[in-house]
């Protein structure tokens, strides 16, 4: 019998079009990514292997989620059939066991499953070997990694799923809860991966997860690209445990499905039992008469719509009050919550439980789990008519077929609200836990309600007109799933079929540019200008929308229809009257709306270049403008200017004298000005000369002297910058009504415009030649003075009288000489009392004045009124950091500092100009536990890192070469430290270092273009920021602080606003070379001149008592080895070797920590190593429970677990 | 109040065609519409009921185009369908007032009262707020039958409905349509003669598409009058009989001889004995005559 079934089965699956529809789109999509990406690999230094295993598997398991959301139509579907078609009531009389009929029909689907995933992977191996992949980019085709594959992932994966599917099919004979299983499912997937795995449970994470995906994650958590490459995953550890798990919890739940499950008429049987429901039979005798009552009705426009309104809410409490619904909530309710009340710390830092954090936070899942539903559900109700049998009675009722349509879509638009709602709850209930008050409602009900709202709404339109055209609920099902991931692809495709047209985002469904899943949101301006932008996508969507409702109301199905050409005669048979216009004029509106955006974006907006826009302009600047490249231009010298600002209209005018000065050797003649893109500007010379060229396209204007500028000589040029106007669908301007950051990126520059194309393939699309683009390194001399274009740097004197509306203040760098009001405006006079960096900027807002007064400065904080919990915070950072730096490096000059607060929506970011320091509105929303202060202080540590600037950045300012960052951001962040750990105390530091090792350990393994941090590249942050600070701090722990900063300080005397050469980290490595004992120069050249891991490990550990003392015997491997850029190590010539283990040549000083039973430190040793294999024994006088290696973090070492003991207790 | 069907033809997309030609004139009353399984009756009913259309033909109903106008019919049209379901979850008052919705009863309070009146009618007021789903079949079919009288419908088209019940519920059900039908045009489709013969007015006998014969019973049943005629047989003469006399229908006696009954212009012979024809013998002669031609 068993047989019987199961060929009956498969026979049926090799008849059905779904499954080569299902087998056809994923091996294509696997085939085609696998060739596409193959073919277009990158190939240079950093070569990523197509075909890794981890690459692979990464790639494999994205596209088996597809397959997963489709369980339910093979698992699901094959016992499923069975109740709808109600054969099951016969068929279940029939001789067989349960076990034939259960086994046959779950292994038969699940080798339709197997075969999906079989084909999904040979579109990997064929896309891998297929004309034009590049050799290089491959690793050898290796057969046992696709086995490893499908049989360690893919395929059990699909059994737990598929177990889900099944056990709730057959409890239930109803599809549509297996599929809210999946869902379901689906969120503890992302629960366990997602929100475990970023609050620090990450190996909680990597066992929870049911796909493996969390496991595979953080056994590869620090993997270089090298390793990702060539490993392929262990079957051992957490991955074997992840994946034991799991596979008993599938046997589990089959298990549990096959003992509950009976051949019986009902799903359940204790429950049928009770339904049945009997009544008292009319006497016989007793003939009726009917005498209907007289009732009125109505069938007017008006009454119609109330009828919908009313079969709405019928089919809406059908959906919501159910189980399955239920469960859904409590699932995502719960989920959005937790994500809610966890907020992703960044840098250990928790952010106030703003609103605007409640709404945005779990969006990026939740909302796809809104769609998901949209998808099921919108499936639902058009089906539910016939599922359920009722279609008769529905259809013949005389209601217009729109009311149907429409009634479904007020059910489907009333669940999405519900579930957003549990945004507002979850946020609400969040903010509440954590001590948050501030209530806004209306922000809440005016971003879910009505911008989600408006988002979902087309989706649900989408849904219902899908569904209706696809008579199979799953067809439809599958297709709305496609979209989405259409949406992801086509970017892509444009991409590498070189269609620009295919990445606007008019073409994919739904979306908006620049604005995805969520809003930026400021206390100061709201929503900003980016309201425009959507509202004005959201009403194109909004047409497609109606247009696609009334393609669904065209093909409604109403009583029986059969064919593909009768549904169409049919369409075409309703397509008069009504129809038809309104058919034509939602098309219309929507191409009407869609060019008018299109020409809006593409053609009038100034601000808004697309990434092809740019870069054809990129292009043009280098074919044009190339031989301008590396022209020397004379440096800013001299600024006096008026900025005045308008916030009512959002408009600025700058005008104002910029004096430049010729500061290299060469006579300079020719002057560039490059123009920003974004502003109108004019500008006038006094010195005689002549317009050679005017660019409106590329901005420029090249002008020739008539005398050329002798070194000393300086050139003045008046300037005259204001916004381009603002107009309905685009906001032009950078001014914004409340918060205004301008900065000197609206001024013109002098030369060539450094906005060249980089990527290879763009070059050549473009026509441009390739070209190598290579770091300029310090080791050049020539790149460190004013011959290098890069070195704009320099000093200026600045004198500037900024206005802005009477509500507002405005303030820009300089000492404020005087302050008035005019024309019902603001004006203050600003002016530097000495020079300053030439880095510019300007704002205005409603700000909350707070000052302080230092020693040597006032301190002046301006910030939203409603933002000052972290006041204290920002006085105390910037006070600790001028203390320190004032003692180590001498007085600054400025008499006032000024930090100005600005809206998140211009940037996330803090710096300096000059004395004004502009805060990013996200350190102003930081949640600092005042009380512990475990936790890092953002605002604290910013404030002190920013002023270290004015130090290292503005007095000492290296040249722009490899490196140069290095220098200002790594001190600044050591000084930031250095000022914690005054204020605070050192455990505080050791955690943020902590925190910072693992960063540089993982980024490392992301970018895997590493370089020695001598030679670490400007844009670099993870060199500039993390291990810079963790290499000098980890060279001021060696020598000393003392030596250290004296060191610094001399560094800083001898390069303190110098002319050229300019500071680089090569002067930066002699000095603390000069200053590092002989013992100590190898720490210099392991962590500054080329990149130096540890692998060091604890073997054993011995702890022996006697008499009241104890005794610590332990055994060390140390080792030590450089990494290539892509992780690969090497451990030199004479390599050092002990069993497998290999290490560089050693005479290093290790620090070893012995802790007592409370996790405090009782001693630590700095010891000499110069073997791999070291024994030692150190008494103390408390018994030691944890011994580890480094336990100041001062060294880098990949894997720290086994650089610890700890005594079993 | 008379409907109207001329020509009507419809074949399905496998090539069965379900309706040839079919023209009828059905006025006031009950009207039976007999036939085999697969004549094509339901094709039939679905049509007049708005559901499916025909290839060809037309349909009128009091002067009203079915095809044309089919909201203006569906405003009067009562419904029951071979087969039908309902919303799991749903009590009958509650389903009933979704579904007096759906037929424009605006008021609250007439819905309330028109569905207390049907659900007394159909004797169902005690189980109004159990699920329908639960239903046994009979008080399913009352259910129907309780939807159908929501809009007091001038036209009732009632599919089979008597499969499957016990005689006192068939009995039960069949009193209440007649008492609709008093007022209305009840088409009522069946394959169980005994259903038309005492209830409905008018009838019709369908086969293969085409409708074979219509006629009021009484006059199908006066038609053959002295020309049915009976013999007790053994089973060994059964094939020499039935080549030699047109047999409508042949059953087992308690004896297990078999009783044979022959249509016959004329007395066939001594064995045989007359009898009064029977509706059924209508419907048996009308399908004999319709495969012979």
């Amino acid at each position: 019998m068993f047989r019987t079934i199961f060929q009956f089965e498969l026979s049926y699956w090799m008849r059905n079009p779904l499954l080569y529809g299902f087998s056809i789109i994923l091996f294509g999509l696997s085939f085609l990514t696998m060739w596409g990406m193959s073919a277009e690999a990158h190939i240079g230094d950093n070569i990523v292997m197509m075909n890794s295993y981890y690459k692979i598997n990464n790639m494999a398991n994205m596209f088996a989620l597809l397959l997963i959301f489709l369980l339910p139509a093979i698992i699901g579907h094959s016992v499923f059939r069975d109740y709808s078609s109600r054969f099951y009531t016969v068929f279940y009389s029939f001789p067989f066991t349960k076990t034939h009929y259960l086994g046959a029909k779950f292994l038969s689907a699940f080798c339709v499953v197997a075969i999906i995933v079989c084909l999904l992977t040979a579109g990997f191996m064929l896309g891998s070997i297929m004309p034009g992949v590049k050799d290089a980019a491959m690793l050898p085709f290796d057969i046992l990694n696709y086995l490893h594959l499908i049989l360690l992932f893919l395929l059990p994966n699909m059994l737990f799923f598929g177990s889900v599917v099944w056990a709730l099919t057959l409890a239930t004979r109803n599809m549509y809860i297996s599929f809210i299983g999946v869902i379901l499912m689906v969120i503890v997937q992302y629960f366990a991966k997602g929100v475990l795995g970023s609050s620090g449970l990450d190996l909680w994470a990597a066992v929870s997860d049911p796909t493996g995906d969390a496991a595979v994650a953080y056994v590869a958590r620090y993997w270089t690209l090298e390793e990702r490459n060539m490993n392929s995953l262990p079957i051992s550890g957490v991955i074997l445990y992840n994946r034991l798990f799991w596979l008993l919890i599938s046997v589990l739940i089959l298990g549990w499905s096959f003992l509950r499950f009976e051949f019986h008429q009902f799903a359940s049987v204790k429950k049928s039992r009770k339904k049945a429901t009997t009544d008292q039979p009319i006497p016989l005798r007793k003939v009726p008469q009917i005498s209907l009552p007289d009732v009125a009705k109505d069938y007017s426009f008006a009454n119609q719509l109330r009828t919908t309104w009313h079969l709405s809410a019928v089919n809406f409490r059908a959906i919501v009050f159910s189980w399955p619904f239920a469960s859904i909530l409590l699932a995502g309710g719960l989920l959005v919550l937790f994500q809610q009340y966890q907020m992703g710390p960044q840098e250990g830092v928790v952010s106030i439980p703003t609103t605007a954090n409640m709404l945005r936070f779990p969006m990026f899942f939740f909302s796809a789990i809104v769609n998901l539903l949209t998808f099921l559900y919108a499936g639902v109700l058009v089906h539910k008519d016939r599922l359920y049998r009722m279609n008769s009675f529905v259809d013949i009722s005389p209601q217009a077929d729109w009311v149907s349509l429409l009634s479904k879509l007020l059910s489907l638009l009333k669940m999405q609200l519900v579930l957003l709602s549990l945004v507002m709850i979850g946020g609400i209930i969040a903010q509440l836990l954590a001590g948050y008050y501030r209530l806004e409602i209306g922000h809440y009900l005016f971003e879910l309600y009505l911008l989600q709202g408006i988002h979902f709404f087309a989706w649900a339109c989408l849904a219902l007109s899908i569904h209706t055209v696809f008579k199979r609920m799953y067809w439809g099902y599958f297709v709305l799933i496609l979209i989405p991931l259409g949406n992801i692809v086509l970017p892509s495709l444009g991409d590498y079929l070189g269609m620009n047209l295919l990445k606007e985002p008019l073409l994919q469904f739904n979306t908006v540019r620049d604005i995805f899943l969520g809003f930026d949101y400021s206390d100061f301006h709201g929503y900003g200008s980016q309201l425009t932008t959507y509202f004005s996508y959201k009403l194109y969507w909004f047409f497609c929308s109606i247009l696609l409702l009334i393609i669904g109301l065209l093909f409604w199905v109403r009583g029986l229809s059969f064919r593909w050409q009768e549904r169409w005669t049919l369409a075409r048979s309703r397509y008069r009257g009504g129809f038809s216009y309104s058919l034509l004029i939602a098309l219309v509106l929507f191409i009407g709306t869609g060019g008018f955006i299109y020409y809006q974006e593409h053609v009038v907006s100034k601000v808004f270049f697309s990434e092809q826009e740019m870069e054809a302009i990129s292009a043009k600047n280098e074919q044009q403008y190339g031989q301008l490249e590396g022209m020397v231009q004379p440096i800013l010298s001299d600024v006096k200017m008026t900025m005045d600002i308008y916030p009512e209209t959002q408009d600025f005018v700058a005008s104002g004298t910029f004096t430049y000065i010729n500061k290299a050797e060469s006579v300079i003649d020719t002057i560039i000005l490059a123009k920003s893109f974004k502003e109108q500007t004019s500008c006038s010379i006094r010195q005689a000369h002549q317009l050679l060229m005017q660019d409106e396209y590329l901005q420029y204007e090249v002008i020739q002297l008539d005398k050329g500028l002798e070194q000393g000589d300086s050139l003045h040029i008046f300037l005259e910058v204001s916004n381009y106007p603002n107009n309905f669908l685009h906001h032009n301007s950078r001014v914004i009504a409340n918060g205004t950051y301008l900065t000197h990126h609206i001024l013109p520059r002098l030369g060539f415009k450094d906005i060249l194309l980089r990527n290879q393939k763009a070059r050549k699309k473009h026509g441009l030649p390739s070209r190598e683009f290579s770091e300029q390194l310090p080791e050049d001399s020539s790149l460190l003075g004013y011959d290098n274009p890069a070195n704009n740097m320099g000093l200026i004197t600045y004198e500037c009288v900024i206005s802005t509306s009477l509500d507002q203040q405005a303030l820009t760098m300089g000492k404020l000489k005087r302050s008035w009001q005019k024309n019902r405006r603001n004006y203050a006079h600003f002016q530097s009392d000495g020079p300053i960096v030439n880095t510019l900027s300007w704002l205005s807002g409603i700000y909350e004045e707070k000052s302080y007064s230092g020693p040597d400065q006032e301190v002046k904080l301006y910030r939203h009124p409603l933002q000052g919990k972290n006041d204290v915070h920002f006085f105390h950072g910037l006070r600790s950091s001028l203390a320190y730096c004032s003692t180590w490096f001498g007085p600054l000059k400025y008499d006032t500092i000024r930090v100005v607060e600005f809206p998140i929506t211009e940037g996330t970011y803090a710096t300096v100009h000059g004395n004004l320091m502009p805060y990013s509105e996200s350190y102003f929303t930081c949640d600092i536990a005042d009380e512990e202060n475990a936790v890092f202080n953002m605002p604290f540590f910013v404030s002190a890192h920013e002023v270290a600037h004015c130090w290292w950045g503005h007095r000492l300012d290296p040249a722009n070469v490899a490196g140069g960052r290095m220098i200002t951001e790594g001190l600044a962040n050591y000084i930031a430290m250095k000022a914690t750990e005054t204020a605070y105390d050192k455990e505080l530091v050791l955690n943020l270092r902590k925190e910072y090792h693992e960063m540089y350990l993982e980024e490392r393994a992301r970018q895997s273009n590493e370089t020695p941090l001598v030679h670490s590249s400007l844009e670099n942050e993870f060199l500039n920021y993390r291990k810079a600070s963790l290499a000098i701090y980890a060279m001021s722990e060696f020598l000393g602080e003392t030596v250290y900063n004296q060191a610094l300080a001399q560094f800083e005397e001898s390069f303190r606003h110098t002319e050229p050469p300019f500071a680089s980290a090569l002067d930066f490595i002699a000095y603390m070379k000069s200053a590092t004992p002989d013992s100590l120069q190898y720490l210099i050249h392991d962590l500054f001149e080329t990149i130096t891991l540890y692998d060091n490990r604890l073997n054993e550990v011995r702890l022996v008592e006697s008499n009241g003392s104890y005794t610590t015997q332990l055994v060390l491997t140390a080792s030590k080895y450089r990494a290539d850029s892509k992780g690969k190590r090497s451990y030199g010539t004479a390599p050092l070797q002990t069993g497998d283990l290999q290490s560089l040549p050693l005479a290093d000083y290790l620090d070893v920590g012995l802790y007592d039973e409370q996790d405090r430190l009782i001693e630590w040793k700095r010891v000499l190593v110069t073997n791999m294999t070291n024994t030692y024994s150190w008494t103390t006088s408390q018994a030691v429970h944890k011994v580890q290696i480094d336990p100041h973090y001062l060294l880098f070492d990949v894997n720290r677990s086994d650089d610890l003991w700890e005594r079993d207790n | 109040m008379d409907l109207q069907i001329q020509e009507l033809s419809k074949i399905y997309p496998n090539g069965v065609q379900a309706l040839k030609d079919v023209s009828i004139h059905i006025q006031q009353g009950m009207f039976g519409l007999l036939g085999p399984n697969g004549a094509g009756k339901s094709t039939l009913m679905r049509t007049i009921a708005t559901l499916q259309s025909p290839d060809q033909g037309s349909l009128h109903f009091d002067g009203l185009d079915i095809q044309q106008d089919k909201m203006a019919v569906r405003k009067i049209l009562g419904y029951l369908p071979q087969e039908f379901g309902v919303y799991p979850r749903m009590s009958a008052e509650k389903l009933l007032d979704y579904l007096a919705r759906l037929k424009g009863v605006v008021g609250r309070q007439d819905r309330r009262r028109l569905i207390d009146y049907c659900l007394h009618v159909t004797n169902l007021t005690d189980v109004r707020k159990k699920a329908v789903s639960g239903y046994s079949g009979g008080m399913k079919q009352r259910f129907g039958i309780a939807q159908i009288l929501l809009n007091n419908p001038k036209l009732i088209i009632v599919d089979e409905p008597t499969a499957g019940l016990d005689p006192a519920e068939r009995q039960r059900f069949l009193n209440i349509l007649r008492e609709i039908s008093t007022k209305s045009v009840v088409i009522f489709s069946t394959h169980i003669v005994d259903d038309i013969k005492d209830l409905c007015t008018d009838m019709a006998i369908m086969n293969q598409g085409s409708i074979l014969y219509h006629a009021e019973p009484e006059q199908g049943i006066r038609s053959l009058e002295g020309q049915i005629f009976v013999q007790n047989t053994h089973r060994s003469q059964l094939q020499e009989l039935e080549r030699s006399h047109l047999v409508l229908s042949s059953s087992f006696n308690r004896d297990n001889s078999i009783q044979l009954r022959v249509l016959a212009d004329q007395h066939p012979g001594e064995d045989f004995r007359p009898v009064a024809p029977t509706l059924e013998d209508v419907y048996f002669a009308t399908l004999q005559h319709s495969s012979l031609s």
